[in-house]
């Protein structure tokens, strides 16, 4: 019985004294692929096969383990550190040491690129445990760790693209990928251009310049080169030979140039099937793809959508980003998010600075809060727990408290984003300064009470003859009754009632005097005093006896048409009666130029409702211009020589600050008539009983 | 039209729209001893006109319906010689020249010196007497 055929025959072997002459046996080591290699205890191969013939050279076979160490076959996986002989697997097992699938690397005469290999080595011993020599297996793994390191390099592209590098150093990398799949491929990355009509460049790192730059910004259409053709009818393009194809009829010199005979060109589609740009290959041989280089196709214009599909996304995502941040900039915005789960939250550096926190302060819901100005805390957080349950969405306004106790006017807006569950995720927002616009309104404000002051001091100037008068009248009445008592004493003859009654007048008519100062004083004073129940009728009627003496020299006539059981208003009587005197003034002036007997003007009151209290001033002038009536509430806009054009804006200024309306129009049968409604007062049941 | 025959009573009358100066006015006359008719409302006056003998009137300017110069005018027609005096509230050369120019024979702004006033009145009424 041969030693081969033994399924023990290793355990024969020593007996047999290295006998390998077992036909065989010899058979199986020439024919297997792994490279079988036997040396004995002084290093001497015992078994070279063909399969390590092969990888390591034919030559080899009979140097010595030193010798063969010396010229450098195995190298480690950085593929340029060689083994040392001790190093060396079978080395290793003379030691008694085993190798278990270790991967290296070969490199030898016959390889230029090398091979990978497994190896696995054990020692080789008698049955006594006597170390007779060493063994080692070498497989050839090189297929499956190409496709290892293309995966790998697939790998490292995508993860490129994940951390958003640049797309052409993506593309440049894909493609250098895909080059180092085959002998002499060349490939091209092109993009289809936001016009979709034309390509731009993407990657191409190993064709000519000149190249790269003729096909930048070339057009695409049905015999457009392969790439061109490709983006434009959407399918595959196989060039054989580009000397030859209609398609290249514009770029053969280009081809020439470069080196190039055959171009396959397949378009790159997004996954809405949307043409993003196309990958080619390019060799100098006149042929169509092999299977493999159709494969590395389908995988290349795979990754190269996915890069350039989230570049684009990318950019309008950039785009829009920069819109929303140069809005923020320009008009003086913070962005915010709350968190109110982990109570965190983000701030845009704006809002950082409006609200006066450190850039890298962290922050949280509690602290943007303690920014809200103490007074307006609580409401702010009830609003904003209210409004967000309710409608998801929130505003306020209020004033923010800043370290050494600046303060902001601001408009916080914000909207509730929940999950399926109707769970508070976060709450996005945005805070606006308003504290100019804030400041502007008061400053406004205080120029509106400033010149409410002066309308009313230059009125009285306007209404002289009748101040006169009315003080005139009782100051008069007392001198005379003064005059009269006092010639009645000397003669003796007074009777007491009579000097009662006198002196009764007397202290009347000081009284009325004091009315017509206490009323000038009012007009003149410069704060404009609290509201109060008024009966129009009744501060009408007062106005138009102000005015009575002024409407005589003017020879014209105020009547008042008022009617009865009007309601009552809330308003500042001061106001009311200058709103008053400005309206039936301007009447007065409207009327001028008519003849005595037409200078009329009727002051009338009316109920809308009960809700609306209408006061109508109409005259019978020339009225108002025809194309804009409501024009004379402008500043500024005067008819008059002397006018300041000032007081019907106050006039609608301070109807409005009554909530009320104010209009002017033009009367069908002649002149203007202007009209303000004031809402009435709700009378609490307590008043309206008394 | 004849007007109809006036009584002999001698009275001022006195015109004004404000009841405190009628008041007052008609009480400084009465001080003095005079007889004194007081109105209201100048249509009053002018009816009392027709039928009355009046030497004189103080007539305010400015009143409601009819001013003291539009009464003094109607007077002119009504009563050549009726003395006349107007009272102003307001001092204006318009007024008081129109009022001279119509043959008033005194002009007062309110509030005026009682002795001034009286003395105008009494010299009114004696020149009305002269001219009877």
């Amino acid at each position: 019985m041969s030693e081969a055929t033994n399924p023990n025959w290793e355990d024969s072997l020593p007996a047999q004294g290295f006998d390998l002459t077992n036909e065989i046996f010899h058979s199986i080591l020439s024919n297997m692929g792994d490279a079988v290699v036997v040396v004995d205890k002084e290093g001497k191969f015992l078994v070279f096969n063909r399969a390590a013939q092969r990888m390591f050279g034919a030559d080899t076979a009979h140097l010595t383990l030193t010798e063969w160490s010396d010229r450098q076959f195995l190298y480690l996986p950085d593929k340029v550190t060689p083994l040392s002989l001790d190093e060396l697997p079978v080395a290793s097992a003379l030691r008694g040491e085993k190798t278990n699938n270790a991967e290296l690397f070969v490199r030898a005469g016959d390889f230029s690129t090398g091979l990978w290999v497994r190896v696995n080595a054990r020692p080789l011993s008698n049955a006594d445990g006597k170390r007779l020599g060493a063994m080692m297996v070498c497989r050839d793994i090189s297929e499956i760790k190409e496709e290892e390191f293309f995966r790998a390099g697939q790998s490292r592209v995508l993860e490129m693209i994940a951390a958003d590098k640049p797309l052409g150093e993506v593309l440049t990398n894909l493609v250098l990928l895909m080059e180092g799949q085959a002998e002499g491929l060349r490939c091209s990355i092109l993009l289809l251009g936001r016009d979709g009509k034309h390509v731009r460049h993407g990657a191409a790192p190993n064709l000519p310049e000149i190249y790269v730059r003729a096909v930048d910004g070339a057009p695409i259409g049905p015999l457009n080169g392969s790439c061109g053709t490709a983006m434009f009818t959407r399918r595959p393009v196989v060039v054989t030979d580009v000397m030859t194809d209609p398609l290249w009829a514009n770029y053969r010199d280009l081809a020439q140039i470069s080196g190039l005979s055959a171009c396959w060109s397949t378009p790159i589609l997004s996954p809405q099937g949307k043409v993003l740009g196309s990958f080619a290959m390019y060799r100098e041989e006149k042929r169509g793809p092999v299977p493999e280089e159709n494969r590395l196709t389908e995988i290349a214009t795979h990754i190269a959508g996915i890069a350039i599909e989230r570049q684009r996304q990318q950019e309008i995502l950039r785009e829009r980003e920069a819109r929303i941040s140069l809005a923020a900039e320009s008009a003086d915005v913070a962005f915010w998010i709350l968190y109110p789960e982990e109570n965190s939250a983000w701030m845009s550096e704006k809002g950082r600075l409006m609200y006066g926190f450190d850039s890298k302060l962290p922050l949280t819901c509690e602290l943007i809060l303690s920014r809200i100005h103490s007074d307006e805390r609580a409401r702010v957080k009830e609003t904003y727990d209210r409004s967000c349950a309710l409608h998801g969405t929130f505003e306020s306004e209020h004033r923010l408290r800043l370290p050494y106790g600046k303060i902001r006017w601001v408009i916080m807006r914000g909207r509730c984003l929940k999950d399926e569950h109707g769970n508070l995720l976060e709450t996005i927002g945005v805070t606006l300064d308003v504290s100019a616009q804030k400041q502007a309104d008061l400053q406004l404000q205080l120029q509106r009470e400033e010149m409410g002051h002066r309308n009313r001091v230059s009125l009285m100037g306007e209404m002289t003859a009748s101040f006169a008068h009315e003080l005139n009248q009782p100051l008069t009445a007392i001198a005379n009754n003064a005059s009269a008592a006092r010639r009645f004493l000397e003669r003796g003859n007074i009777d007491s009632t009579l000097l009662q009654q006198l002196l009764q007048d007397m202290v009347a008519d000081s009284q009325r005097a004091g009315e017509v100062i206490r009323g000038i004083r009012s007009l003149v004073r410069k704060e404009k005093g609290a509201r109060a129940l008024l009966d129009l009728n009744a501060v009408i009627s007062d106005t138009i006896r102000l005015l009575s003496s002024d409407v005589l020299m003017r020879e014209s006539v105020v009547t008042p048409d008022l009617e009865d059981n009007l309601p009552p208003v809330e308003a500042v009587p001061v106001q009311i009666q200058q709103v008053l005197l400005n309206l039936i003034m301007n009447s007065l002036d409207a009327v001028e130029a008519l003849p005595p007997n037409e200078r009329r003007i009727i002051v009338s009151t009316r109920s809308i409702d009960g809700q609306t209290v209408e006061v109508s001033v109409r005259d019978f002038g020339a009225g108002l211009p025809g194309d804009n009536p409501e024009k004379v509430f402008d500043h500024f806009f005067s008819t008059k020589q002397q006018g300041m054009g000032m007081g019907l804006a106050i006039v609608r200024s301070i109807v409005e600050s009554h909530d009320g309306t104010i209009t002017a129009e033009n009367v069908r049968d002649g002149g203007a008539r202007f009209f303000f409604r004031l809402p009435s007062a709700r009378i609490h049941p307590k008043s309206q009983a008394a | 039209m004849t007007p109809p025959e006036k009584t002999a009573t001698e009275v001022v009358c006195l015109v004004d729209d404000d009841l405190a100066i009628l008041k007052s006015i008609g009480r400084l006359l009465a001080s003095d001893g005079l007889l004194v008719r007081a109105f209201s409302r100048p249509q009053d006056f002018l009816r009392y006109v027709h039928v009355h003998l009046v030497p004189l009137v103080v007539l305010d300017i400015l009143m409601e319906g009819m001013t003291g110069l539009e009464v003094q005018a109607q007077l002119r027609e009504l009563s050549p010689s009726t003395r006349v005096i107007i009272m102003t509230g307001r001092e204006g050369a318009t007024t008081r020249s129109a009022a001279a120019d119509m043959g008033a024979s005194a002009f007062f702004t309110k509030p005026f010196d009682d002795e001034q006033f009286l003395r105008a009145v009494h010299s009114a009424l004696d020149e009305h007497t002269r001219n009877e």
